[in-house]
């Protein structure tokens, strides 16, 4: 407090002051690089107002247009249910190859090897053609016993539920990986403590390991979740409607392929920078206790 | 009541722990552990690293289980169900409830980073016990007042010197009631000018009448402060009494060197 009240009261050291004056020295370099990359933005900005290709008015007609919109809302619908499926499978995954249960580490291990071995691309094929290995679904006593449900596999496998099991499971391994790194980052005299306070196995997880654990995971998290978003256009190959496949359709028709891609390109980069932001502010709630000082004034006073 | 093994009428030791075998990776670290602890009463638990004891104090609230013996807390067979002359193991749920009776202090303080000193101190009253938030802050208050810490409830455990952090682990533990204290070299991880504001803490307790077992490296600590002092090596308690005797007159070579030696490092 008595430091913080001396600074205050001081002034800064006018021209005449005794102390010795610090001179930045001259950084040429800086100054060339400016250069060179604002020359290299004149440049791009010209050709992108000057070059026709771009066909900017045909770019405005479909920003906004119902084919486009319909399909960014399949885009953002077919990534939050993803990462959900994801995060789920990623956790319950994590857990298991944490578990010093040989059997579900085998488990976990193999699923993991499994869909993070494989080609998303081919994963998506897959399951929209699986009615090609299993005409009928059917849920029962496997090798010939009775059946309690039964479903054909082309009504039960539609574009999106392909998309969704294959870039879900895919997800789910990817996350399982993120999520047990964030695990591990956590100290585990913290899980000791906690059982030494008789907090359940459940509380130690969801109250103390998870939240530590988020500050390590929410980063490359959020890398995936922008990853997705793109990477849901991959889903146009099971004739999903999302942005990708919308404006496919419709350069297929028109020829415009250059300004519909454009319109495309825009719409994920507005998106991402949604999803940045967000980023940030969960970073940083997570980042309780982590920071430095609260202020003085802000603390709340403790004895009445 | 009367724990089974002891003659009718013998005072009830709150902790019994009963020829205590434990593996860990191809070494044996407890070999047929034999001690009580007696309600009210202070024990230090002392001997060179890799004695085991620590690897003992943590089997008492079962954060490490035993694989042969048993520990009874209050007469109740820690981690496991009785049934007959039968053990059988309990699920970490059902150990977490035997757990929430016995406080713990650990050598790296291990206070939760990303909550308050008062979240600390009353999540577990609230979430384990189930008390209103009121009824734990309150108690919550009177704990830091106890530990000297009373301006300190909405900081960050990072924020705090490792005295302050270790005295706030103790309010943690103290706020669940427990019947028993755990310490776990309390002091090893301090500056030595930060373990007196700790130590001071801990003697206080024991001023109240609780039972504490502590695991310890100073000597001079276990003198003013243990009724009881148990020396332990290679796995083995080899020598157990009252701590003027075993800390002045120890009969045991190997804890005559020990604490030879002990002294040796603080002159």
């Amino acid at each position: 407090m008595s430091l913080n009240l001396a600074t205050e009261t001081q002034n800064w050291p006018g021209p005449d002051s005794a102390a010795a004056r610090i001179i930045e020295p001259p950084r040429f370099g800086r100054w060339l690089c400016l250069v060179a990359v604002a020359v290299g933005l004149i440049w791009i900005a010209y050709q992108l107002l000057t070059n026709p290709g771009f066909q900017w008015d045909i770019v405005g007609r479909y920003m906004l247009d119902r084919t486009v919109l319909r399909g960014i809302a399949m885009t953002i619908q077919l990534t939050f249910l993803v990462m959900v499926i994801g995060a789920v499978i990623g956790v319950l995954v994590a857990l298991m190859r944490m578990s010093r249960d040989p059997f579900l580490n085998f488990c976990a291990h193999g699923f993991v090897w499994f869909f993070r071995g494989t080609p998303v691309l081919v994963q998506l094929i897959f399951w929209y053609n699986l009615a090609a290995l299993f005409p009928q679904l059917q849920l029962g006593i496997p090798f010939d016993g009775p059946k309690f449900f039964e479903i054909s596999a082309t009504v039960a496998i539609s574009s999106f539920t392909a998309a969704l099991l294959g870039l879900g499971l895919n997800e789910g391994a990817y996350m399982a990986e993120i999520i047990r790194a964030g695990l591990l980052s956590v100290d585990a005299g913290q899980t000791e403590a906690s059982k030494a306070l008789g907090h359940r196995p459940w509380q130690t997880f969801r109250i103390v390991v998870l939240p530590q654990a988020m500050k390590a995971i929410v980063p490359p998290t959020g890398n995936q979740l922008i990853g997705m978003l793109k990477y849901t256009s991959l889903a146009s190959v099971v004739a999903l409607h999302e942005l990708m496949h919308s404006v496919e359709t419709i350069y297929s028709r028109t020829f415009e392929t250059m300004p519909l891609l454009i319109v495309a390109a825009l719409w994920y980069l507005i998106l991402v920078s949604i999803l940045s932001v967000a980023q940030f502010f969960i970073e940083r709630h997570y980042l309780k206790g982590w920071q430095a000082e609260t202020p003085v004034p802000m603390q709340v006073p403790l004895q009445a | 009541m009367t724990a089974p093994g002891l003659p009718d009428g013998a005072e009830v030791p709150l902790v019994r722990i009963s020829n205590v075998w434990k593996k860990r990776g191809g070494n044996i670290v407890l070999k047929g552990v034999n001690l009580v602890a007696e309600q009210g009463k202070v024990m230090c638990l002392l001997g060179p690293s890799g004695a085991g004891k620590s690897t003992l104090l943590r089997c008492i609230n079962a954060i490490e289980l035993a694989d042969r013996g048993m520990i009874y807390v209050d007469g109740v067979a820690i981690g496991c169900r009785q049934e007959g002359d039968k053990f059988i193991r309990l699920s970490e749920r059902e150990v977490s409830r035997q757990r929430a009776d016995i406080g713990m202090v650990f050598q790296s303080f291990n206070l939760f980073p990303h909550m308050s000193v008062l979240e600390n101190i009353i999540d577990a009253p609230m979430r384990v016990r189930g008390e209103s938030r009121a009824v734990a802050t309150q108690r919550a208050h009177e704990l830091l007042e106890r530990v000297g810490l009373a301006a300190k409830a909405s900081s960050y455990p990072r924020h705090l010197s490792g005295g302050q952090q270790q005295r706030i682990a103790i309010a943690r533990a103290l706020a669940m009631q427990p019947k028993l204290m755990l310490f776990d070299e309390p002091t090893s991880a301090l500056d030595p000018h930060l373990t007196d504001e700790v130590l001071d803490v801990i003697k206080g307790l024991a001023a109240s009448g609780m039972t504490m077992i502590v695991v310890t490296h100073e000597v001079q600590f276990a003198r003013e402060l243990a009724d009881v002092a148990a020396v332990m090596a290679d796995g083995v308690i080899i020598e157990v009494g009252p701590a003027r005797d075993v800390l002045t007159r120890p009969q045991d070579p190997r804890t005559r060197k020990f604490l030879a030696k002990s002294l040796q490092d603080h002159a």
